[in-house]
């Protein structure tokens, strides 16, 4: 961001300083500088207002909303105990579910495209261009619409895999592994795309098989894209409500977002402590990729937006 | 067997350990394959059965031929797209053109078995009472009086179980109003036994000579049911037993002459029926213009001021070096980081009308309270504001970088033509701008125009809507209204049939995007 091309008004405000009193330093300064601290400011206490209110509750000793406050008048940590105590909210639970579920489409997401792009970007096919398009349509249609659908396959392949049916997280997993295939075959061959063909000769010549090329030559190339498109399914899978609503019945299968929603949905029972410091738990992980990798991850959904 | 991993190269490819790792996986799948085919035979799914056998062929062939090398790389990807995607596409179009809903979702057999198991007590029932005794066994008996004195003991069984050959017989007792405490063994149970065993009692009925008795409370039986619905398959119609009509399969229900309409009905196909309703039918297309409309303006002004705010930040620290540009980049970055389903959860508590922070600070300060989430105006208001607040930190992202990306060339080009700060801005920088961005503008357009998690958690699609026949409410979206058409009212096939308009909608936005991309692309170059 930061660039070196001094702009009109900083010049102009290096003259008016030099020589001049402590006042109209100050109006310089604030015309020129000022006042952008200033909005960034306001920016910030818009933006942070919630994720302090989010942990001073966490900490809160009492878990409804009247008795919360930004600066919490007493600290414990009994909030974060009972996320792992109550059986009737198993909050531990849904995060650990969340959790390996994003984990596993992600991983297994990854692959599968990965391979895909490769077939597209690298080798030559009859039907490879009706392939790409048929990926570009579908990518259109957001797999949860299809949910009233999706609800009565998922029963039918419990009929012959109970392992794999209503109620079961493999049944899901399997569910949103077809999720987003097409938007991250596109992503990664956009990115295979820009690797060089003489590559590929080169590890030909060198009596490379087909195999040894992508396992070898491109995929560690692709390694930057490979983790942004892991990171973009694993928070889409860890938030994704409809599906997870619809196939999981069982509180205990629950994961993040159906069971926060089940702690504060009945406003006589709701559990705000308790949510607040699930929100901590579950937000932490996320943020702490997000935040370092935050131009990487806008590049990566910048680059599918614009072919997509 | 082990095979050298080079050389051996036959028409299955070379024998390496690459091909024991294809044939490993495909005898799993195959195997995986053959048993859901023994079982949709079971089943009678022919269908499903024959396009899995050709998947199944068709893997094989992939893996295992030389010839298919790319094939190999997407089959995996393609399978489950196939599966997870392109077929629920298909079958949601289908269920749309369903009378699928919470009263019609099985076949017409299933339908017809279940109206023919409703029994009802005739007018002349018979009462008896009941005294339970239990067998050396353990197993229930009943003893069953009528007002006459006539006496019935016998083995009981479920209600549900169908009738059995052997019914209760007489038994000769002195005195018929107080039963002996024991008989052919069995004990008589104390009032205090029957709570244990109420309701495997409730359960269980008794076959008598004058036909089957059921248990009504623990201590009175009655006789004299009768089945309501006869089924007359040569002429396919059901007969009503008690008002002495008969019903007719009409449109996936049996109706009856006297008009009644029996549930449980049938799946049918009924065509282009449900968009014709859902387009024209006052009760149902009513909420879906107002949904719609609502949807437009949520979509539109969320990415208006989304963007209004990021550009405004991001002009704020455009060409200039401020101290502390990362520490208010990280801190401005949180609101998109967190993720959407536990921020807005957290709003919901901060806009809680009753007790929440910001309704009790602004009470402290000013004496008002703001109906955030409960008035459908300020409901709407809510939604916006959250969505906003979430998304205007990557606006600000990508208009950082998009402005980077803006040759400086332009701009000083327009400075020498005499051009203004402002005059630069609107003319210049705004336009290059809207041609790097206007792709993600579509696209997050495209995304909170299904923006279910925010009002779904936030409001729930409340406040709610009472004068239409379907669920909805002030913030509802079309994928919320959606969801709860089927998940509250259970109108799956209206559902299927939104599904697919929101589809077209989303699809038309898409080949929109791609063709205002090209336009803009030609207005202003490649960049």
């Amino acid at each position: 961001m930061a660039t070196s091309k001094p702009t009109d008004s900083k010049v102009v405000a290096g003259q008016t300083t030099l020589g001049t009193k402590n006042k109209t330093s100050f109006k310089v300064w604030w015309r020129d500088k000022g006042w952008r601290h200033a909005v960034m400011w306001v920016a910030m206490a818009f933006a942070i207002y919630p994720v302090l209110w989010m942990i001073s509750a966490a900490f809160n000793t009492f878990n409804t909303l009247g008795s919360s406050n930004l600066i919490p008048t007493s600290v414990t940590l009994d909030n974060f105990k009972e996320l792992f105590t109550n059986p009737l909210l198993p909050v531990g639970r849904w995060l650990w579910n969340s959790f390996y579920i994003a984990f596993v489409v992600a991983t297994v997401q990854v692959v599968m495209s990965a391979s895909a792009a490769f077939a597209f970007s690298r080798l030559e096919w009859r039907g490879r261009r009706a392939g790409l398009l048929i990926v570009l349509l579908i990518q259109v249609f957001p797999q949860y619409l299809a949910f009233v659908a999706i609800l009565l396959l998922v029963r039918g392949i419990g009929d012959v895999f109970p392992m794999a049916g209503l109620n079961t997280h493999l049944g899901l997993i399997l569910v949103y592994l077809g999720g987003s295939i097409g938007i991250n075959t596109w992503l990664i061959k956009g990115f295979m795309d820009t690797i060089p063909f003489s590559l590929d000769e080169a590890a030909v010549v060198d009596g490379a098989s087909h195999f040894d090329i992508f396992s070898r030559v491109i995929l560690p190339l692709t390694r930057p894209i490979l983790g942004v498109v892991f990171i973009i399914t694993f928070v889409m899978i860890y938030g994704e409500y409809i599906l997870a609503s619809v196939l999981l019945s069982d509180t205990n299968l629950y994961t993040l977002p159906r069971g926060l929603f089940l702690m504060i949905s009945d406003s006589y029972t709701a559990n705000w402590g308790g949510l607040a410091a699930a929100s901590v738990l579950a937000s932490l992980p996320v943020i702490a990729v997000y935040v370092p990798m935050q131009d990487q991850l806008v590049g990566g959904l910048t680059s599918g937006a614009v072919k997509g | 067997m082990t095979a050298p991993s080079s050389a051996r190269s036959g028409r299955f490819g070379s024998l390496g350990p690459g091909f024991w790792f294809r044939f490993g996986s495909m005898a799993i799948i195959d195997a995986m394959a053959l048993w859901a085919m023994y079982s949709l035979i079971d089943q009678e799914q022919w269908l499903v059965m024959a396009a899995l056998a050709v998947g199944a062929i068709g893997l094989n062939f992939i893996y295992f031929s030389s010839k298919t090398i790319p094939l190999r790389y997407i089959a995996p990807g393609l399978v489950f797209l196939a599966v997870f995607i392109i077929y629920p596409i298909g079958y949601t179009i289908y269920l749309s053109m369903t009378n699928f809903d919470q009263a019609n979702n099985v076949n017409k057999e299933q339908a017809t078995a279940s109206l023919e198991s409703i029994k009802v007590i005739s007018d002349d029932p018979a009462e008896f009472a009941l005294t339970v005794y239990e067998a050396p066994d353990g197993e229930l008996r009943f003893l069953l009086v009528d007002d006459d004195g006539a006496t019935c003991f016998g083995e009981p069984r479920l209600k549900t179980d169908p009738p059995s050959d052997t019914t209760c017989e007489s038994i000769p007792l002195d005195d018929p109003a107080n039963p002996p405490d024991e008989i052919d063994g069995s004990t008589k149970l104390r009032l205090i036994d029957l709570v244990a065993v109420e309701g495997e009692l409730l359960a269980s009925a008794i076959d008598t000579p004058v036909g089957e008795a059921v248990v009504v409370t623990a201590s009175t039986a009655q006789s004299g049911q009768i089945q309501r619905y006869t089924y007359d398959a040569a002429r396919d119609v059901l007969v009503d037993n008690i008002e002495e009509t008969e019903c007719v399969p009409t449109d996936g229900n049996y109706v009856c002459a006297d008009g009644r309409t029996l549930t449980p009905g049938w799946r049918i196909f009924i065509g282009a029926d449900n968009y014709v309703d859902a387009l024209t039918d006052q009760r149902v297309g009513g909420p879906l213009l107002r949904v719609f409309t609502w949807n437009v303006i949520f979509a539109v002004s969320v990415v208006f001021l989304q963007l209004a705010l990021g550009l405004g930040l991001a002009l704020t620290l455009h060409n200039v070096q401020l101290r502390g540009i990362k520490f208010y980049r990280s801190i401005l970055i949180l609101p998109y980081a967190i993720p959407a389903f536990i921020s807005v959860l957290i709003w919901r508590g901060l806009m809680d009308t009753n007790f929440g922070p910001i309704n009790n600070d602004l009470l402290a300060w000013t004496g008002y309270a703001v109906p955030w989430l409960t008035n459908g105006f300020w409901a709407k208001v809510s939604v916006i504001l959250v969505t906003v607040w979430q998304g205007f930190p990557y606006m600000m992202l990508i208009s950082m970088g998009a402005l980077q990306s803006i040759p400086t060339s332009l701009i000083e080009a327009a400075k020498v033509d005499g051009a203004n700060g402002w005059q630069t801005f609107r003319k210049v920088t705004f336009p290059m701008l809207m041609v790097i961005i206007a792709p993600l503008l579509i696209a997050s357009f495209a995304f909170n125009f299904n923006n279910f998690i925010n009002i779904f958690l936030l409001t729930n699609g409340g406040p709610q809507l009472l004068t239409y026949d379907v669920p909805v409410g002030e913030t509802d979206l079309l994928i919320t209204f959606t969801f709860s058409l089927s998940q509250n009212a259970g109108r799956f096939a209206l559902a299927a049939t939104f599904a697919i308009l929101i589809f077209i909608i989303v699809a038309l936005i898409s080949a929109f995007s791609f063709r205002f991309t090209k336009r803009l692309e030609r207005l202003y170059g490649n960049l």
